[in-house]
């Protein structure tokens, strides 16, 4: 896989660069490839990634690279893709030291390092060995790392407790960082997670405080009747944000309940917001 | 207007910070050990926390003529990182021995993990076996699931649940709390955890016996005059200054007196400030002239 995901992403990313910063990622992943020091020259080139190659967005909603059936370069920077390529160069030059190269990074690398490795927790072997990573990032309140953990990332999917997931999608809710690109939402969601949200939300409402727009995304696959209610109840809300993650919720299980289809059918004759219409279609 | 701030980080906080409060009137403080906003990596990191906490950030209250007392823990969030914390756990008794450590804590929960109940459990019966308080965080997310285990648990550790305060209550999680024996804490922030007006309908709501407010305030966006404040908002909505200094005085030392390491009359004694000190060869002046009293 860590191959595979190494061929695709070195052969994109040449595309995007420019000819000076070709040069210098070339040299860089030669200078791995004949490293007697791995983890050390990783650790120097990985640094110098960002002043080299900038931290661009890699176009990330036209043309994402598909690096593996599930990881995405999605809202990756150019930065993030050459940190990348020098890891998995590392671990592609010896793969004894892998284990050695991934402790070393994540305690060694700055914040947008240890973003860039976790984006590609899932390409490693032994995935469930590194998920004391996974939760120790977890712990941040830096929102650019904890989303690089929760948004487009399939590792916590693949990998966490149920306990664990859950943990992480309230607290993206809680940091304001939308669980719209939380992978595996829907197949991971839970009763228990969906008490947590509607506990979340009654809390919110005591301290007269607003409901992240997208909550319903999580509650609504196990919601209690209660939650059920005031999903729906929130359809004829003002903010057109609010309404499209409801109506997005109520669409997600397949096939919609007649119930929800009538629901639908009603408020899209009063929905007035393209954005939102657009579900319909 | 004397008041005792039960919960605030003051290691992350200026000297301006100090006599701010001083000036509105709070005598007393309680530092709890707690995360300093990034990791610690090494237990060594905790044993430099903890005498910075019981020596350096005493004396540094001690010069604005503030009476500084400390809680000793491992926070729920570094627990995770469980060697660590099993070599931190070797030293805590030491420094909860300490005389002006007055409570185990902050301990709690953050995510809610095994290896936080492993070692809220442990520090509970470290309270326990000491006769100390146990200041407990509740957790910023999944809160009343939170407060829901950390009741379970104190009554499965048996530890005496007037020793334990519940710390950052608000709505919906200090129903929970009212039965249970222990009191009741309540973090005053600027945007967030809860505010003056809201406090004080809670203290309308369920009245003054137990109930302790604190600012927490910390390295983060927080206001270390939030317990004045809330009482500017008590007497605003008609309270006694008597009541108010029931609740934001009395009420937290009263607390932490079952320590037997603190009391009402300790912390009422005047501390002569006197700026000529130094703490280990270091002073909080910068060229200014020394205050003396």
């Amino acid at each position: 896989m860590i191959n595979e995901a190494y061929e695709r992403l070195n052969t994109g990313l040449k595309y995007l660069l420019n000819n000076e910063q070709n040069k210098w990622l070339e040299s860089a992943l030669d200078q791995i490839n004949n490293s007697d020091d791995l983890i050390n020259d990783l650790l120097i080139l990985s640094a110098a990634t960002r002043r080299k190659l900038g931290a661009d967005l890699l176009e990330p909603d036209v043309n994402p690279l598909q690096l593996t059936s599930d990881l995405f370069s999605r809202h990756w920077t150019v930065a993030d893709a050459g940190r990348v390529l020098l890891i998995l160069r590392s671990v592609l030059t010896d793969v004894s030291q892998s284990q050695a190269i991934i402790q070393t990074y994540f305690q060694q690398g700055d914040e947008s390092e240890v973003a860039a490795i976790t984006r590609i927790l899932i390409l490693f072997a032994n995935g469930e060995t590194l998920k004391p990573y996974a939760l120790e990032v977890g712990r941040t309140n830096s929102k650019p790392l904890f989303a690089a953990l929760a948004q487009y990332n399939p590792y916590p999917a693949k990998y966490y407790s149920d306990h664990e997931f859950n943990q992480l999608v309230l607290k993206a809710l809680f940091l304001g960082i939308g669980i719209d690109p939380v992978m595996g939402l829907l197949q991971r969601a839970n009763p228990e997670l969906s008490q947590m949200c509607e506990d979340y939300i009654k809390e919110r409402v005591a301290a007269n405080r607003t409901i992240p727009s997208d909550i319903w995304l999580a509650l609504e696959p196990c919601a209690s009747a209660e939650g059920e209610e005031l999903m729906i109840r929130h359809l004829s809300n003002d903010n057109p944000q609010d309404r499209y993650y409801v109506v997005k919720a109520l669409l997600q299980k397949d096939p919609v309940t007649p119930k929800r289809r009538q629901l639908l059918n009603d408020h899209l004759q009063v929905e007035e917001d393209p954005i939102v219409l657009a579900l319909f279609a | 207007m004397k008041y005792f701030d039960s919960h605030i980080h003051m290691l992350a906080r200026t000297t301006d910070d100090y006599e701010n409060m001083a000036a509105a009137g709070i005598i007393g403080v309680v530092e709890p050990a707690f995360w300093l906003g990034q990791p610690r990596t090494q237990a060594g990191s905790f044993i430099d926390y903890f005498n910075s906490l019981i020596g350096w950030e005493t004396f540094r209250a001690s010069q604005f003529g503030i009476r500084h007392y400390c809680a000793i823990g491992i926070n729920p969030k570094e627990v995770n990182n469980v060697a660590m914390a099993e070599e931190v756990m070797k030293f805590l008794p030491r420094y909860c021995a300490k005389d002006n450590v007055v409570a185990v804590g902050e301990i709690g929960y953050d995510d809610i993990t095994e290896a936080e109940d492993r070692f809220f459990a442990e520090q509970l019966q470290l309270a326990k076996e000491l006769n100390l308080p146990a200041l407990v965080h509740t957790p910023h997310r999944d809160k009343k699931t939170g407060t829901e285990r950390t009741l379970a648990l104190v009554k499965e550790v048996g530890i005496n649940p007037e020793l334990v305060l519940i710390d950052h209550l608000n709505e919906i999680t200090l129903p929970l709390v009212l039965d249970s024996g222990c009191w009741r804490g309540h973090s005053v922030y600027p945007d967030s955890k809860m505010s003056e007006t809201r406090m004080v309908a809670l203290l309308k709501q369920y009245g003054l016996e137990k109930m302790v407010v604190n600012s927490a305030a910390d390295w983060g966006k927080s206001d270390p005059l939030k317990v004045p404040k809330t009482g500017q908002a008590m007497l605003d909505a008609g309270y006694t200054e008597k009541e108010v200094e029931q609740v934001l005085f009395i009420n937290p030392i009263e607390y932490y007196a079952q320590s037997g390491r603190i009391s009402v009359e300790e912390v009422l004694k005047p501390i002569a400030i006197d700026q000529q000190k130094l703490w280990e060869e270091n002073s909080v002046l910068r060229g200014q002239t020394p205050v003396v009293q």
